[in-house]
């Protein structure tokens, strides 16, 4: 009878397939775009481009001999220099035309830097060498700088959490969020179990509690894992996301599709309205994301600390980043820990409420 | 007229029977004005500053979504005029942003200890990739050529930290120099500083932009995210109450109410006609509701003219309650309509840049565009910096959107005929 219900559930379930496609495409979709606005955000900065900057210089200015020989000397590391001679008016045509990130015009008492926004994320760099450029030039003369025998500053090393790149990060938060919003994929079972009054036949068989529950957990669960598997294929093919340590978070994973069901399936069973149901799970869900790092990231979210504790989504969504950048969480075992006790929770109280519904 | 009356009435009956509904146009654009109140936005951009030494206020601030300059915290204890001759000339380089904690706001001196202890919460939690410390007894190090008085602590492997130590290196050993010419000639370290800062040569710095992108200021910044936000909550307001206006299309389908209807000689333009009034009404209500609550609780003053922020609203309202409507006929499913609804809601909301400016130029940017938020947020900001045309803009764009809506809904009725 279970097996039965069971395998009715999952082909209702599979039938539809625009809610499972969609399922998939969704979390892909909201990843691409995050992973794209927050790039910068989770960056850290390591140019190995070349970088084509030019110049122009009159011909009996202090600054020619110097420049020339920096030209042909390639003495800046990662920056290529060239001279152009042209004027004022045509350096913007310049930069455009030969995708220059910065031009440098050079006067008699001054010195101007035209920098072309697209190659903002170098431009520090380039602005930092050409001024310091300048000052050494001015300043070797008269500064009688002896050999100095002492360094100034010293750069000292400490440990952090490594941090995961934007597309790993999304990747993975973004398939959790997706998880726990999977009701949909059973709420058209349930409505037409309703219209059909399958619980009163149910009930004339005498199937327990226990199993009309099941009866709807694992096609839950296995719909849920289907879509997941379906994201996480596209979400690598398209974002290029990767997970760390593939067994455990698969089994987190699963572990939350199961936790996701039950607590789907408890909205459905408190509110006889499916469409209030599925409402409260995906705005509750979303007060988790929220401050469990499903938008803005976790590492760098101001919410209360108070929040973010109660949100289970946290615990899992580090645990997942951390296996990545890490290879080890000591959130692991808390997220297991919450993920089982929704379960049982969830399931407890829904058995209960089924057991209700039956005697009604 | 008199078969438009009663099928608007009795419309009208069904849907203030419905909890969703009256949620939809009054509990929601509340929740709207409150968040109009909140302050700050999850992600701010770099924008355009002069100025390259701020104020440490909190890790909050240094969460930037434009990570662009290298940015570091600064604890200066020497506080001199020479440390702060070091920062302004590290400022001026363009390559850092400085983060500078101010000692008399601090009511105790961390120690280097504490500092180091700090530094790994503070930067796995911001994008701060370097803190700086200058320690109390700076010049007299200086002085006697101890070893390394300054010290760069940095967690993650940013390639910029070692020209940040090259910088320290260079006006360290510049400062280094000015101390010796001013011991040798009597006079005062800061003078010959100040000569040097004077012969040196002028900088002009130039950008040149792509795209014509809008530069708005702190405020503006946060006004806009804050009217990003309170859209997102009026917009699934909108699209909800079209939901359950739609749901009574489907119950009237599924009745044959249709049929009744038409038997009573009332036409299929009177039936349509009434749906429109009531996206009309409803709209018009929600943004009631909003717009006295704002005037009520903080007044007129959003950032923009009030009266043309309302009507931009409701151009919204109008568009995403017809939105809701075209996607019910088109599944003709109430669950179906509430799921593609709110992921068209959150799809297109989060793709507008209401919780986080979109980067211009950028792909998001340009698919952003067939979203209707965002021709709202792209005439806030001209509304902001004072451009022409934004209301007209904003206007034919939604006539646009709604010609697009109109003839989907027309094309798929006929096939749905045909079937």
């Amino acid at each position: 009878m279970l097996f039965t219900s069971i395998k009715n559930n999952l082909k209702l379930i599979l039938r539809n397939k625009v809610l499972i496609i969609s399922m998939m495409l969704a979390p892909v979709g909201v990843m691409w775009v995050l992973s794209g606005v927050f790039e910068d955000m989770l960056h850290i900065y390591s140019e190995t481009d070349t970088m084509q900057i030019a110049y122009s210089v009159d011909d009996d200015s202090p600054y020619k001999g110097f420049l020339d020989q920096m030209k042909n000397e390639n003495s800046m590391e990662g920056i290529e220099i060239n001279r152009y001679q042209v004027d004022e008016t045509q350096i913007e045509s310049v930069i455009k035309n030969n995708d220059i990130a910065a031009f440098l015009l050079i006067g008699s008492d001054s010195y101007t830097i035209y920098e072309y926004n697209k190659y903002k994320n170098q431009l520090g760099i380039i602005e930092n060498v050409i001024t310091t450029m300048f000052e050494e030039m001015q300043n070797i003369s008269k500064m009688d700088i002896e050999k100095k025998k002492v360094s100034y500053s010293e750069i000292v090393t400490i440990d952090v959490i490594p941090m995961p790149s934007s597309f790993d990060y999304y990747g993975i938060i973004e398939l959790t969020y997706f998880a726990m919003c999977g009701v949909v994929t059973i709420s058209m079972v349930v409505g037409s179990e309703r219209k059909n009054r399958i619980i009163r036949r149910m009930q004339v068989a005498r199937v327990s509690n226990f199993k009309v529950y099941l009866a709807k957990l694992i096609p839950c669960t296995l719909g849920i894992s289907i879509e997941l598997i379906g994201a996480m294929v596209l979400s690598h093919i398209i974002v290029g996301n990767r997970f760390g340590n593939y067994p455990e978070t698969i089994g987190i994973l699963f572990l939350l599709a199961v936790a996701s069901s039950a607590y789907g399936i408890l909205a459905l069973h408190i509110v006889k309205n499916l469409a209030v149901s599925v409402i409260i799970v995906f705005s509750s869900v979303w007060f988790m994301g929220f401050y469990g790092g499903s938008f803005q990231n976790y590492m760098m979210n101001t919410a209360p600390d108070i929040f973010v504790k109660l949100s289970p989504m946290y615990y899992v969504n580090r645990t997942l980043v951390e296996f990545r950048t890490m290879g080890h969480s000591s959130y692991a075992l808390p997220a297991v820990c919450i993920l089982i006790g929704m379960i049982v929770i969830c399931s407890l109280a829904s058995v209960l409420l089924i057991k209700r519904e039956m005697e009604e | 007229m008199r078969g438009f009356l009663v099928m608007l009435k009795t419309n009208i009956k069904l849907l203030l029977r419905s909890k969703g509904y009256l949620c939809c146009i009054f509990l929601i654009p509340i929740l709207a004005v409150i968040i109009m109140h909140g302050d700050s936005s999850i992600a701010k951009e770099g924008g355009e500053q002069t100025n390259r030494i701020m104020e440490w206020k909190s890790i909050s601030d240094t969460a930037d979504m434009e990570n662009i300059k290298l940015t570091v915290k600064v604890y200066d204890y020497s506080e001199s005029d020479v440390s702060s001759y070091l920062l302004q000339e590290l400022a001026q380089t363009n390559t850092y942003k400085l983060y500078l904690v101010n000692n008399s706001k601090e009511p105790e001196k961390e120690s280097y200890e504490d500092i180091l202890k700090d530094a790994k919460k503070t930067m796995e939690s911001s994008t701060i990739r370097a803190i700086l410390y200058i320690p109390e007894d700076f010049l007299d190090a200086l002085d006697k050529g101890e070893e390394a008085p300054i010290k760069i602590i940095k967690g993650y492997d940013d390639s910029r930290i070692g020209l940040l130590e090259t910088n320290i290196e260079w006006y360290c050993s510049k400062i280094h120099n000015a101390y010796e010419t001013a011991v040798k000639n009597g006079g005062n370290i800061e003078t010959v500083l100040n000569k040097m800062a004077e012969e040196e040569l002028d900088k002009n710095v130039i950008m040149l932009k792509d795209e014509d992108s809008v530069v708005l200021n702190e405020r503006q910044q946060n006004d806009r995210s804050r009217i990003g936000y309170a859209l997102s909550f009026l917009i699934i307001s909108f699209v909800f109450s079209g939901v359950f206006i739609v749901d009574i299309l489907i119950k009237e389908n599924e009745n044959r109410t249709i049929n009744r209807v038409k038997l009573s000689l009332t036409t299929n333009r009177c039936y349509i006609m009434v749906k429109v009034c009531l996206i009309l009404l409803t709209a018009i209500i929600q943004v009631i509701v909003f717009g006295v609550g704002i005037a009520l609780t903080m007044g007129t003053n959003v950032g923009i003219p009030y009266s043309a922020f309302l009507g931009m609203v409701l151009l919204q309202g109008i568009l995403f309650n017809f939105i809701s409507l075209v996607i019910g006929v088109l599944f003709n499913n109430f669950l179906g309509t509430i799921f593609f609804s709110f992921t068209l809601w959150s799809f297109t909301s989060l793709l507008a840049g209401l919780y986080f400016p979109v980067i211009p130029g950028s792909t998001i940017e340009r698919i952003s565009m067939f979203t209707p938020q965002r021709w709202f947020i792209k005439s806030t900001e001209m509304f902001m910096t004072g451009k022409k045309g934004a209301f007209t803009q904003y206007t034919l764009v939604f006539l646009a959107f709604m010609i697009v809506l109109f003839t989907i809904s027309m094309i798929s009725l006929k096939i749905q005929e045909k079937e």
